[in-house]
């Protein structure tokens, strides 16, 4: 059986314009937002993922995300970090689950074909080795890493977006070089070399 | 001075992208090994900017915005609060099972109980045909049928009582549309007037209707019919 509630609708009716035209403002600040931090979304992604479909997935889940919890967001300055943080946590994620599926998926595939002579000369072995070096660092280096290489952001800015002391954001940003250095030093030495 | 006591330092250095200064730059000055050795790390601290450059300032993809801007531009109902409306049924839902479960506890089996567990038995057929009505179909039901539902439902309706808007009784998951429909009848007055006052049709000096004009037939009886037809036969 169906079941019925008492309502009174010029009360319900007038909360629900409320909340409408709250909505339309919400909506209105994020929008303005959008354009400025879409791009910031998707660099994250990307600067975690390597791959343009899924970093596009990733920061559109991310904008998504924050705009549904945009109205809980007290400090609306704070945005770009939040942001940041979310799609880099969304990125993680989608990595580790990809990881898994490959994982399972080999263990299945067929012997992979020899690349060709021109994915050979279009990969990089540096940007290979790079960016899973990139992969093992600690995950706040990571971030400092990526922010203050994109879209030429100054450290004080990584550190506003973060949140985070400009000590504390120099300190990551200065490990973080140091250990990739530490991957490789061979590469630099042999291109000298040659 | 030995190169080792420098080796480290000339790496933070070239790793902080800083210039040095004072002792070192005094044994760089001297030292041609160690020279060579931080341009390398000076090299490859530069490659490793270069490189992390490149991974992260990828081209954005055209579609991303107009795709965030088509999910923004859909219904609100599908973003908007999905996850407090879930929480908020959840949480109705099991304080409504609670509530079931709790009620023996609280009130031995006596016909008062029945009654609450039973509503439908115990109604009179007057009282029946509103809740049957509105089960039946999704319109609202007037309040004044529903008034002897309420005692029936025991949260709330003391608070509906104590005010004098007008109430309406509507299956529950058609609550939110109505009130989005009362909140654009709001908006449109035009709209509520016209619901409210219908057209009346006992009115009928202002319309001025022309009368159908109807050209010269020739009428004939059947018989007269018949007989042409015979004569144009032979």
């Amino acid at each position: 059986m169906e079941e019925l509630v008492l309502t009174q609708p010029s009360r319900a009716a007038e909360s629900e314009w409320a909340r409408e035209t709250e909505r339309a403002a919400v909506r209105r600040e994020f929008e303005e937002r959008l354009a400025e931090c879409g791009t910031l979304a998707y660099r994250v992604a990307y600067g975690v993922l390597r791959n343009s479909a899924d970093a596009e997935d990733v920061a559109q889940e991310a904008l998504l995300r924050a705009f549904r919890r945009f109205d809980r967001l007290r400090d609306r300055n704070r945005f770009r970090g939040w942001l940041v943080r979310i799609s880099f946590r969304l990125a993680l994620d989608r990595g580790r689950s990809a990881k898994r599926r490959e994982q399972r998926e080999t263990s299945w595939a067929q012997p992979v074909p020899a690349p060709t002579t021109e994915e050979l000369a279009a990969s990089s072995e540096f940007q290979t080795r790079l960016a899973s070096a990139v992969d093992a660092l600690p995950e706040k280096m990571r971030l400092v890493l990526l922010l203050s290489a994109m879209e030429g952001h100054t450290l004080e800015e990584v550190a506003v977006i973060l949140g985070v002391p400009l000590g504390t954001a120099k300190s990551r940003l200065f490990f973080a070089r140091k250990q990739l250095a530490e991957k490789l030093p061979c590469h630099v030495t042999s291109s000298k070399k040659l | 001075m030995p190169c080792d006591q420098f080796q480290e330092a000339l790496s933070d250095l070239a790793c902080a992208a800083a210039e040095p200064r004072g002792d070192l730059r005094a044994h760089l000055d001297a030292c041609a090994p160690c020279r060579i050795a931080f341009e390398r790390e000076r090299l490859l601290f530069a490659s490793i900017d270069s490189g992390v450059r490149q991974l992260t300032n990828a081209d954005v993809p055209a579609s991303l915005l107009p795709a965030i801007r088509a999910h923004l531009a859909k219904p609100s109902q599908t973003r908007h609060g999905s996850g407090t409306a879930s929480w908020i049924y959840a949480a109705a839902a099991a304080a409504a099972a609670l509530f079931l479960l709790a009620l023996p506890f609280f009130h031995p089996r006596t016909p008062a109980v029945e009654t609450a567990a039973q509503p439908e038995i115990r109604q009179s057929p007057e009282q029946k045909i509103p809740a049957l009505q509105a089960a039946a179909t999704p319109s609202i039901v007037a309040s004044r049928s529903a008034e002897p539902k309420r005692k029936l439902h025991s949260g709330g309706s003391s608070q509906f009582a104590q005010n004098h808007e007008p109430e309406v009784l509507v299956p529950a998951e058609e609550r939110e549309a109505l009130a989005k429909f009362v909140s654009a009848v709001v908006e449109r007055q035009n709209l509520a007037a016209a619901l409210i006052h219908p057209a009346s049709s006992a009115n009928p000096e202002g319309l001025a209707i022309d009368p159908l004009n109807i050209a010269q037939l020739e009428v004939k009886s059947l018989e007269e019919k018949a007989l042409d037809g015979s004569a144009r036969r032979d």
